[in-house]
């Protein structure tokens, strides 16, 4: 029997079994000076939030960093003000979605308070706000006239302006000819990119 | 710290009376052997006729696969996910770890240890009970993974059987695949865990309570030298590519593990891991599994004595 120091490392993931007790690993570390305990900042390793059972997700621009406070249990999103139990931290998402949209409701009707206001403003540094807003947006009624269809649609808009539909979005346009009118209400992203044309009616 | 009361784990008896005993044992799984052909020919062949024990020391079978999926793609379909899951699996009780991260560095060529980038892992976990009532099946589906758990209770005959598994996570992967719209599977493991304690085999301990390992199973045991007896920590890994199929390996460990239900334990686990880049078809997964069981049969049947598997009670279907 060979043994291959050369062949790549295997990573087994033996806790995925319940029998296992999970072990931390541990090490003696000497210091010069006598340590209090104090709190340790975790990464907590998420790049979205889900809103409204994850039809609508808030895009993070940077890692949430989790402190954990040993003298009280408690742990604590930076930036977020959102603290909970350290046993409750599987909830730190709902809690962080619902900071954020309590701030942007209170944002919206301009009823932050000065302290609020300064939460509100370390939180949009954390998100990407322009992409949750056009995420959130209602889409528009807007009347156009098709172009040219298969394989490349375009439209005229009421406007005069005219706008390549990419294939997917374009498949509700499926049933128009070149020079058909139409309405419909459109859901526009960044650049006024064209996300969704739905409730399409001949006019 | 050891407690000086907890059980030692005893390599083989090395007392004549033990040894003598130990002979009988091994006489009496030949003579067993020789005239039951079905088991002789399940050891010769296990393929095509697995053995099968009535009361096998395996006390949880995991079955996993690994995807590709984004995290967009998780967080926006969870919600339905786990409304579609808690019929089935109502206790929801996330795992939630705390990792911190070791490194030995050396600072003006003093070893340090420091430790960098802790980070908070949560990952979703559904049961049919939860952790204070002992589990029982449980699922686990952070982003591009599912697994399924099932435990099995060699006290009470340990009747749950791979079939099981296969049974309900046949049921499961479609769903999973299909909801999460799993593009291709990376990865696939099945994973054994068999506990050696008191309560699967009783008759491998000596009246001080030690286990007499070396005549349970055949690797990792005989440490050469003299000695009294194996103490904890006891902790053996060994890695092997596998023959068949391409990208397959098994990981064998052998570990001490120290509960209150179980006193002085040692865990055996086998777990095949197959990597490749397959389609998410839920058909040549479960043969994935089939194949990485087979492997574990085989092992099965060679990592344990004769002497151990005639007490797991072979049968003959």
């Amino acid at each position: 029997m060979i043994f291959a120091p050369t062949a790549p490392v295997a990573d087994y993931d033996r806790n995925s079994a319940e029998c296992h007790p999970h072990s931390t690993p541990s090490a003696m570390v000497s210091k010069r000076e006598p340590v209090a305990p104090k709190r340790t900042v975790y990464a907590f390793p998420r790049t979205v939030l889900p809103v409204e059972g994850g039809r609508l997700l808030l895009r993070l621009t940077r890692t949430p960093r989790v402190a954990l406070n040993p003298s009280n249990g408690e742990c604590e999103v930076l930036n977020w003000d959102v603290r909970l139990p350290a046993t409750k931290a599987e909830d730190l998402p709902r809690e962080m979605a619902r900071r954020f949209l309590q701030l942007f409701s209170k944002a919206d009707s301009g009823e932050l308070t000065e302290q609020e206001q300064a939460g509100w403003l370390s939180i949009l540094d954390e998100v990407d706000f322009q992409a949750f807003c056009v995420d959130r947006a209602t889409p528009h009624y807007m009347e156009g006239t098709l172009v040219s269809g298969v394989p490349h649609f375009r439209i005229e808009w009421h406007d005069g302006t005219t706008q390549k539909i990419s294939p997917p979005v374009a498949r509700s346009l499926s049933l128009l000819k070149p020079g058909d009118e139409f309405g419909a209400y459109v859901k526009l992203g960044i650049d006024n990119e064209v996300l969704a044309i739905d409730r399409l009616i001949f006019i | 710290m050891t407690n000086p009361k907890t059980p030692r784990l005893a390599q083989i008896a090395c007392s004549r009376k033990h040894a003598a005993k130990a002979l009988a044992r091994t006489l009496a799984i030949q003579h067993f052997a020789k005239h039951n052909a079905l088991i002789a020919v399940s050891f010769m062949n296990p393929v095509e006729h697995p053995a099968y024990y009535q009361n096998p020391p395996i006390i949880e079978r995991v079955a996993s696969v690994y995807g590709d999926m984004t995290e967009e793609t998780f967080e926006s379909l969870f919600e339905d996910w786990r409304s579609m899951v808690q019929a089935d699996f109502p206790v929801y009780e996330p795992l939630k770890d705390w990792q911190i991260n070791v490194k030995e560095v050396t600072e003006e060529r003093i070893p340090v240890f420091d430790s960098t980038e802790p980070i908070l892992k949560v990952t979703p976990r559904f049961s049919r009970k939860s952790s204070q009532q002992g589990f029982d099946w449980s699922l686990r589906c952070p982003v591009g993974q599912f697994t399924m758990n099932m435990h099995s209770n060699p006290a009470q005959g340990g009747s749950r059987r791979y079939s099981n598994l296969r049974d309900e996570y046949s049921k499961w992967l479609p769903r999973w695949l299909r909801h999460f719209e799993v593009g291709k599977i990376r990865y696939i493991t099945l994973h054994y865990v068999n506990a050696l304690s008191r309560i699967t085999v009783p008759d491998f301990h000596d009246s001080e309570g030690n286990l007499k390992l070396g005549q349970v199973i055949t690797v990792f045991a005989h440490i050469p030298g003299e000695h009294e007896c194996l103490m904890p920590p006891l902790d053996c890994t060994a890695t092997v590519r596998l023959v068949g199929p391409p990208g397959a390996t098994l990981q064998l460990t052998v570990k001490d593990c120290l509960t209150h239900t179980t006193g002085a334990a040692v865990l055996v686990d086998f777990v095949v891991r197959i990597v490749g880049e397959f389609p998410a078809d839920p058909d040549r997964i479960i043969n994935l599994l089939d194949e990485a069981h087979a492997h574990i049969v085989k092992r099965f049947e060679l990592v344990f004595t004769p002497e151990a598997k005639a007490s797991f009670k072979p049968a003959t279907s």
